[in-house]
């Protein structure tokens, strides 16, 4: 896993670009990410994976938003990323756990050349407020062994705002 | 993590094995696999980790089955695994976790010489309608050093 140092080195060659970067954010091991004021809540009780799901946009205002227990919230980190030649890994921050909040599901690696900003998939334990542009989580780096003749270039390329899943695609 | 690549070359080799192997699965840096249509629930509602704790199976017929929110399903993967001296980790698709469905719970970590197929923990963060065959997870191959 890449050192501070080394991050930004790779940012300064460009196999690493995470945008707005501020030094501040650099922590031993990874860099910090936050969360924009969009949150996405799917409108019916139940989901089914291969059709579209609706759902609706929400806002976070001033005071917050507060997560309930039994739901799925997706968001957005406010930084957009790319990586090459490493497998950037994004990983919730031991802050928030503590309160019960998973912000992520499944996937908690990037494919190697991915673009684009971090859907979050939130759950928590016990309903918890939370604030835009709160400090959500940290990126870390692992280097890839091998050839790299494959890019991603899946459903969730150059994705800025927060996308639901296209699981429906697969099955088309 | 090794590269997609770098997975194509150990199959080939036959220093790991997935069987049905298919290259469509290779992403840049793990492969898909697919939810066979056996999932099992635990009979008792209380379970005691000191004990046995029975499980039921059920087939997951061609209209789907409804994942329900608390309950924890144990299933298996279609694809048979060798990890030969490779470390697996089991994960879920993106598409999947924006669903709110986990395919692991804890560790998704597969050691050396493992042969079988894969078991998922599955867990729904909302009711949700899922399908045999569908691919529903990844695994990422690192090397031991």
């Amino acid at each position: 896993m890449l050192s501070n140092d080394e991050i930004l080195k790779n940012i300064e060659n460009g196999n690493i670009v995470i945008k707005p970067f501020n030094k501040e954010n650099l922590k031993p091991n990874s860099y910090s990410v936050h969360m924009t004021d969009e949150i996405i809540v799917y409108k019916n009780k139940t989901l089914d994976s291969r059709k579209v799901n609706e759902y609706e946009t929400l806002t976070i205002p001033k005071e917050g938003f507060t997560l309930m227990p039994g739901e799925v919230y997706l968001a957005r980190t406010v930084e957009y990323t790319e990586t090459r030649s490493f497998v950037p890994l994004l990983h919730g921050r031991l802050s928030l756990a503590t309160l019960g909040i998973c912000i992520h599901i499944t996937a908690g690696f990037g494919d190697n050349g991915f673009c684009g900003t971090w859907t979050l998939e939130i759950t928590c334990a016990r309903p918890v407020r939370i604030y835009k542009n709160m400090k959500i989580g940290q990126i870390c780096y692992i280097p890839i062994i091998g050839n790299q003749s494959i890019y991603y270039n899946g459903k969730y390329q150059n994705q800025i705002n927060t996308k639901t899943s296209m699981m429906h695609k697969d099955f088309e | 993590m090794l590269s997609g690549d770098e997975i194509l070359k150990l199959v080939e080799e036959k220093k790991i094995k997935i069987k049905p192997f298919i290259k469509e699965n290779i992403n840049p840096n793990s492969y898909n696999f697919t939810l066979s249509d056996e999932i099992f629930t635990y009979e008792n509602y209380y379970l005691d980790s000191k004990k046995q704790n029975n499980l039921v199976k059920q087939v997951i017929p061609e209209e789907g089955f409804v994942l329900q929110q608390n309950e924890v399903y144990i299933a298996y993967t279609n694809e048979f695994f060798k990890s030969g001296q490779y470390l697996f980790e089991v994960d879920g698709r993106s598409s999947i976790g924006r669903l709110g469905i986990y395919v692991h719970l804890d560790t998704g970590l597969i050691e050396r010489n493992f042969k079988g197929r894969l078991k998922l923990t599955i867990k729904a963060s909302v009711p949700i309608r899922i399908y045999k065959n569908m691919e529903i997870g990844q695994i990422s191959i690192y090397k031991s050093i």
